[in-house]
C-alpha cells in the first residue's frame, strides 16, 4: 500500500478513535522491533470492498453477457491496399484447398479431374490472354562482353523507334537492314580490338616499371643497412648453453660408481698391495741411504736394525708368497721339505678334510683344532722354526714396532703356531693384522681364500679359548674382545663353519662339565664362551643351533655349582649376568636364574624366617650366611674385579669389602630380573613377591651408603611393581562417600537463536504446517468474504429490481384506480342523470 | 526413594506416595526477589541486559544502567547451588525478575562457572522458558507460573531479609534444630533499594552491616548447615 496509504491518510486527517484496534504487546523486549501496534479494522475492510468491487464485481456485472462483433475480413482493418488484400485473400484460398495428396501433382491441375482448371485473372481477365502480347524479357544489363547482347542504343532504336526524327536518323532511316547488321558486327569487333589493345599496354607498362625498380634497387643496395639474422660468432657461454639445451634429457654419468662387493674387496687388496710396496721402496731407501744421513732426517738409532728386519720380512714376505694353492711350498733357499707325520695323517688337500668334519659333526674344538693342526704341521715344520727364530727376533725389537711399521699384506698362517707368532710379532697392533688378513683374503679375490678364512675363524677361536683359559689380565680380555671383534667379521663368509666351530666348543665345555668340574662354580672359559656365543649369534631365537646348547650350559652350570666361597658366588653372578643378557630381549623365564638369585639373596640374611631351603643351588651349612655384613665397611666401592675373582687366590668369606661388592652385584642382578620380567603380568608378583620379603630382611646396618640406597630403591620399584600388578583383591567393607545430589550439567546450545528457539529438523516441518494452516485458512477466509460480496452484490441488485417493479406496479396501479375512479365517477354521473330524466 | 538417586535426592524429586513419612522437612526455600534479567536485542543479538556491557544502549532507551545487575543473581545462584546445603538436598531455590519472570531452579543445575555462560543461558531459559540437562530431559530451570506462594509449601515460616528492620536474628539461630518444618527466606538480588513482598509473615536481618545478596545466601547457607547439622 505505501505510498497510497500515507496519501490517504493525509487525506484523512484523523481517524475516528472509536474506529481503531490497539494490540497489546505482551512480552516487551528492548531493541526488537515492534509489529504493527495500533489497527483500522474498518478503513482496511473498506479496502478489501472496493478492491472486490474493482475485480470481482465486474467479472459478475459481466456474467452471461455475450455478445460480440468479430471481423474476419482479411487485411481490412489493416489500412492495406487492394492489391496486396487480394495477394492475401488469394493464399488464403489456396491455404484453403490445399490438399497433402496433392503436393505431388506435377502439373498445375491442383483440383483433380472433376474441378475445372485454376485461371489466374488480372482485372477480370485471364491472364494468359494477356500473356499473348508479352515479349521475353531482355537484361537490362549494360554488359557488353555478352556476345548476342545489343547495345542500349541499338536496342531503343529497334524496339522503341518512332516518334519524332531527327535529320540524322532520317539518313539512316535508308539504309538497308544488310547494312545495318554489318555496321553492328563492324562496331563489336572494334570495340573489342581496343579493349584487347588496352589490355596489352597496361601489362607492358607494368613491365617496364618492374624492371626499372629492379634496376633501382641494385643501386641501392649498398646504402641500406642488411636485413635479416646474421650469422654471430659463438663464444663459451653460448656453446655451454646450447649444449644444456640440447643435453638436457641426457642421464649424468655418475663420477665414483658403487661397486660391487668384489670389486670393491678387488679394490681394497690393490690398495694395501700397492701401500706395501710403497712401504718396502721406502724402507729399501732408507736402507741404502743408511751411510749418508741427512742432518734433519728423523730417523732412530735403531733404525738400521728395524730396516734388517722389515727386509727380512720383506724376504720373508716374498718367500711366503710362493707357497702355490696346494699349500705346498716351494722353498726357494734351498731347505729340504720335511714332512713328519703325526699318528693319522689326512694328507689330503682341505677340502677332503672339510668333508669328513661335515661327516662326523659331533666334535670337540680340540679335535677340530688338531685336524687342521695335523694338516699343517706336516707341512710347516720346518716353517714353524723360522717363524720361531724372526719371532725372538721380534720379540727382542717387537716392543719398538707401532702400527705404521704393519705390512699390508699378509699371507694365511698355516697353522696355529704361526697365527700365535704373527699376533706375538704385531701385538701393538693385531687389530689391523687381522683386519689386514681378513681383508687380503676376500674369498671373491681368490679360490679357496673361502678355506683360509674358515681356518682363521678358527684359529681365532682357539686364541680366544686358550686366552680364556689363561691368567686373567687386562691384555687378555682386550684380546679376546678382539678376537671375537675378528670371529664375528668371519662370520659372515661362512656362517655354518662359524657354527660349527663354536658347537665344537661349547660341546667340549659340556662334557667338561658333565664329569669333573660339575660341582665347580664356573669359569672364567664358561662365561667367556657364553658371552662369545651371545656376541656371535642372535640370542633372541627361540631356536638357534648354538644359543640353544649354550644357554643350556650355562643354566646347568648356574644351578649345579656348589658355592663354597664368596669367589664362587661372585663367579656365579657373572654367570647369571651373561645369562641375563640371553633373556634381556626375549624375556624369556628362566627358572634357575630366579632361583639363583632368590638363593643368593637369602645368603644376606642373618635371621630367616622360613626354612632355609635353597633350590638355587646347593650350598652346606657353614656358608650359608656369607653375604652377610657383620662390620662396618669403609672403603671405595669398586664393581667385582674379574681377575681378583678369577685368578684362584681364595679371599676369605669375611672379608667385608668382597661381600659388599658381592651383593652389589647381586642386588644390581635382581633389579635387572625386575625389568626384565616386568611384562609379565600374570606370574610377576609370584616370583617377585618373595624377593621383597628377603630383601626387607636384609640387615642394611653396616652397609656402606651407596649400597643402602640401591637396595631401598630396589624394595621400594619392586613393591611399587608387585602393588600394581596385584590381581586379588580382598574383600573389604566398601568406604562410603560422603552421599550428595548430583549435580547436572545444564545443556547449552551454542547456535541458539531467540527468533526461533524450537530450532531443529521437527521444528522446520512444523513451521511448514503451520505456515499451510495459516494460507488455507486465509484463503478460506478470502473466499467465504468474495462469496459473502457476491451475495450482497446479487442481492442488492435483486433488490433494486424488485423496488423497480413494485414502482412500476404501483404506477401502473395508481394509473388504473384513477382511471377506475374516473369511470366510476363518470357512471354515476350517469346515473344521475339517467334518474333524472326518468323523472 | 526412587532408584534414580542413590545419593540424595533433590527435593524437588518425584516420589511414590507411600515413600511419604521420609519426606524431607528440613527445607530451605529461597526465593531472590527482583533480580534484574532482562533480554534485549543489541546489535542484532539478544543478550542479557548488564550495566557494564550495554551501558549506552540502556541510556538510548531511557533506562537507568545501574538498574541492570544480572552479576548480583549469577552470585546468588553460584554461592546456593554449590553449598553444601544443597549437596545435601535441603535446599530450593526460586528467583523472580523485575520483569516478574518467576523461575524454578533445580537443585540439581551446575550454574555456569563464568558470567558470559551464565548470560547465554539466561538468554536461553527466557526464550525457551526451560532448560534440559546435557544429558537427560530433565528440567534444570524451568518459568513457572507466577506468583511464588503457589510453589512453597503452605504453612511455612517465610521471612524477608532486610537491613532497615531492627529484629536482628543470626544465620545459626534461624530455626531450632528440633523443629520439623520448612523455611522460606525471600532474599533481594538488588544492588541498592528494598523489596516489598506481600507474601512474608516476618522480616529481620541477619547481620548489623548491609550484606550483598551473594553474602547473604552465603551465611544463611552456612548457618542452617551449622544447624541441621550438614558438614
Amino acid at each position: 500500500m505505501g505510498v497510497g496509504a500515507k496519501k490517504s491518510a493525509q487525506k484523512q486527517k484523523k481517524i475516528n478513535p472509536f474506529e481503531l484496534k490497539f494490540n497489546k504487546s505482551k512480552h516487551d523486549i528492548l531493541g526488537r522491533k515492534k509489529g504493527a501496534q495500533v489497527g483500522a479494522p474498518t478503513a482496511s475492510r473498506k479496502r478489501a470492498y472496493e478492491q472486490r468491487e474493482k475485480t470481482l464485481g465486474v467479472e459478475y456485472d459481466r456474467k452471461n453477457k455475450i455478445s460480440k462483433i468479430v471481423d474476419k475480413r482479411l487485411g481490412e482493418r489493416d489500412g492495406k491496399t487492394e492489391e496486396e488484400k487480394g495477394a492475401m485473400r488469394f493464399t488464403e484460398e489456396r491455404v484453403k484447398n490445399y490438399k497433402r495428396a496433392s503436393k505431388f501433382n506435377l502439373a498445375d491441375d491442383l483440383f483433380g479431374e472433376g474441378e475445372e482448371e485454376e485461371v489466374l485473372t488480372h482485372k477480370g481477365k485471364s491472364l494468359s490472354d494477356i500473356e499473348k502480347y508479352d515479349k521475353s524479357m531482355i537484361s537490362d544489363s549494360d554488359d557488353d562482353d555478352e556476345p548476342g547482347n545489343l547495345g542500349s542504343h541499338m536496342v531503343k532504336v529497334a524496339h522503341f523507334g518512332g516518334g519524332e526524327k531527327t535529320a540524322e536518323e532520317h539518313v539512316k532511316e535508308k539504309i538497308s537492314r544488310e547494312d545495318m547488321i554489318s555496321n553492328l558486327i563492324a562496331k563489336t569487333k572494334l570495340a573489342r580490338h581496343e579493349k584487347q589493345l588496352q589490355k596489352d599496354e597496361l601489362e607492358l607498362m607494368t613491365d617496364s616499371l618492374d624492371a626499372k625498380y629492379a634496376a633501382l634497387m641494385g643501386k641501392m643496395k649498398t646504402a641500406f643497412r642488411p636485413t635479416g639474422r646474421q650469422q654471430l660468432e659463438k663464444d663459451d657461454y653460448d656453446k655451454l648453453a646450447i649444449t644444456l639445451k640440447t643435453e638436457a634429457d641426457a642421464r649424468a654419468t655418475p663420477a665414483d660408481r658403487k661397486l660391487s662387493e668384489e670389486e670393491e674387496a678387488l679394490k681394497e687388496k690393490e690398495r694395501l698391495e700397492s701401500l706395501e710396496a710403497a712401504r718396502i721402496s721406502k724402507t729399501n731407501a732408507s736402507f741404502n741411504s743408511k751411510s749418508h744421513l741427512s742432518a734433519d732426517a728423523d730417523v732412530d738409532i735403531d733404525a738400521g736394525s728395524k730396516a734388517d728386519i722389515r727386509k727380512a720380512k720383506a724376504k720373508n714376505a716374498r718367500f711366503e708368497l710362493k707357497f702355490d694353492d696346494e699349500g705346498d711350498m716351494i722353498d726357494e733357499d734351498g731347505v729340504q721339505k720335511i714332512s713328519i707325520l703325526k699318528k693319522k695323517v689326512d694328507d689330503d688337500s682341505d677340502d677332503e678334510s672339510m668333508e669328513d668334519e661335515f661327516e662326523d659333526e659331533e666334535e670337540d674344538l680340540d679335535d677340530l683344532m688338531e685336524d687342521e693342526d695335523e694338516l699343517e704341521s706336516s707341512e710347516d715344520e720346518e716353517e714353524v722354526k723360522t717363524s720361531k727364530k724372526t719371532f725372538k727376533s721380534v720379540k727382542k725389537s717387537g716392543k719398538t714396532d707401532d702400527s705404521s711399521d704393519v705390512p699390508f699384506v699378509f699371507e694365511m698362517p698355516k697353522n696355529y703356531k704361526k697365527f700365535c707368532a704373527l699376533l706375538e710379532k704385531y701385538s701393538k697392533s693385531m687389530e689391523l693384522v687381522l683386519e689386514r688378513l681378513v681383508k687380503c683374503h676376500h674369498p671373491s679375490l681368490k679360490e679357496g681364500n673361502k678355506k683360509r678364512l674358515n681356518k682363521l675363524f678358527l684359529m681365532c677361536l682357539r686364541w680366544f679359548d686358550d686366552m680364556a683359559k689363561e691368567e686373567l689380565k687386562d691384555q687378555t680380555i682386550k684380546e679376546m674382545n678382539l678376537a671375537q671383534a675378528t670371529m664375528h667379521d668371519l662370520m659372515k663368509f661362512d656362517i655354518q663353519y662359524g657354527v660349527r666351530c663354536v658347537r665344537a666348543l661349547v660341546r667340549q665345555h659340556w662334557k667338561g662339565r658333565q664329569d669333573k668340574e660339575k660341582k665347580s662354580p664356573a669359569s672364567f672359559a664358561l662365561i667367556s664362551a657364553i658371552r662369545l656365543v651371545s656376541g656371535l649369534f642372535p640370542v633372541g631365537d627361540s631356536w638357534h643351533p648354538v644359543v640353544v646348547p649354550a644357554f643350556f650350559l650355562a643354566t646347568e652350570a648356574l644351578c649345579s655349582a656348589k658355592i663354597p666361597s664368596l669367589n664362587a658366588l661372585a663367579k656365579q653372578i657373572q654367570l647369571a649376568n651373561a645369562i641375563v643378557e640371553y633373556v634381556s630381549e626375549s624375556k624369556k623365564y628362566v627358572p634357575e636364574l630366579v632361583a639363583f638369585a632368590r638363593s643368593a639373596l637369602l645368603l644376606a640374611v642373618t635371621e630367616k624366617t622360613e626354612k632355609f631351603s635353597t633350590n638355587g643351588f646347593p650350598i652346606s651349612k657353614p656358608h650359608s650366611e656369607m653375604l652377610c655384613v657383620k662390620e662396618k665397611f669403609t672403603g671405595p666401592l669398586l664393581p667385582i674385579s674379574l681377575s681378583s675373582v678369577f685368578n684362584d687366590s681364595t679371599v676369605p668369606s669375611t672379608d667385608s669389602s668382597m661381600q659388599v661388592t658381592v651383593l652389589r652385584a647381586l642386588i644390581s642382578l635382581v633389579q635387572h630380573l625386575r625389568v626384565i620380567y616386568s611384562n609379565q603380568n600374570d606370574t610377576y608378583n609370584i616370583v617377585f613377591q618373595p624377593f621383597v620379603k628377603t630383601l626387607s630382611a636384609i640387615d642394611s646396618e653396616f652397609l656402606p651408603e651407596e649400597v643402602k640406597e640401591e637396595l631401598e630403591t630396589l624394595i621400594a620399584s619392586t613393591k611399587a611393581e608387585v602393588g600394581a600388578k596385584r590381581r586379588l583383591v580382598h574383600l573389604s567393607l566398601i568406604k562410603t562417600e560422603k552421599s550428595m545430589l548430583k549435580m547436572l550439567e545444564p545443556r547449552f546450545e551454542w547456535d541458539f537463536d531467540p527468533e526461533r528457539p524450537h530450532k531443529g529438523p521437527k521444528d522446520d516441518k512444523k513451521k511448514l504446517t503451520k505456515n499451510l494452516r495459516n494460507e488455507q485458512r486465509g484463503a478460506i477466509k478470502e473466499l467465504r468474504k468474495d462469496t459473502a460480496f457476491l451475495a450482497r452484490k446479487q442481492m442488492s441488485s435483486v433488490k433494486s429490481k424488485d423496488r423497480a417493479r413494485i414502482a412500476a406496479t404501483k404506477r401502473v396501479m395508481g394509473g388504473l384506480m384513477q382511471q377506475q375512479g374516473e369511470w366510476n365517477k363518470e357512471k354515476r354521473t350517469n346515473e344521475v342523470e339517467k334518474k333524472k330524466t326518468k323523472k | 526413594m526412587s532408584h534414580e538417586y542413590d545419593s540424595v535426592a533433590p527435593p524437588n524429586a518425584k516420589r511414590m506416595k507411600t515413600d511419604a513419612h521420609l519426606e524431607e522437612k528440613k527445607i530451605l526455600y529461597v526465593v531472590l526477589e527482583g533480580c534484574s534479567l532482562e533480554t534485549a536485542k543489541v546489535g542484532g543479538e539478544y543478550v542479557i541486559l548488564s550495566s557494564d556491557k550495554h551501558a549506552n544502549f540502556l541510556r538510548k532507551q531511557k533506562k537507568d544502567p545501574a538498574d541492570y545487575r544480572p552479576d548480583i543473581l549469577h552470585q546468588c545462584l553460584l554461592n546456593l547451588l554449590d553449598s553444601p546445603l544443597n549437596r545435601a538436598g535441603k535446599l530450593r531455590v526460586f528467583f523472580r525478575t523485575t520483569k516478574n519472570v518467576l523461575v524454578d531452579v533445580s537443585p540439581q543445575c551446575r550454574i555456569p562457572r563464568t558470567f558470559d555462560r551464565f548470560c547465554g543461558l539466561m538468554v536461553q531459559l527466557l526464550h525457551k522458558l526451560s532448560i534440559r540437562a546435557a544429558e537427560t530431559t530433565q528440567k534444570l530451570m524451568s518459568v513457572i507460573k507466577n506468583p511464588v506462594s503457589n510453589h512453597i509449601p503452605v504453612g511455612s515460616r517465610k521471612m524477608l531479609m532486610s537491613f532497615n528492620v531492627p529484629e536482628l536474628t543470626m544465620a545459626n539461630k534461624l530455626v531450632s534444630p528440633e523443629t520439623d518444618e520448612p523455611l522460606v527466606l525471600v532474599i533481594g538480588g538488588i544492588a541498592r533499594g528494598k523489596i516489598v513482598v506481600d507474601y512474608t509473615d516476618s522480616e529481620t536481618k541477619i547481620s548489623n552491616y548491609p550484606l550483598s545478596a551473594a553474602l547473604t545466601c552465603a551465611k544463611v547457607t552456612s548457618g542452617l548447615e551449622e544447624i541441621w547439622g550438614i558438614i
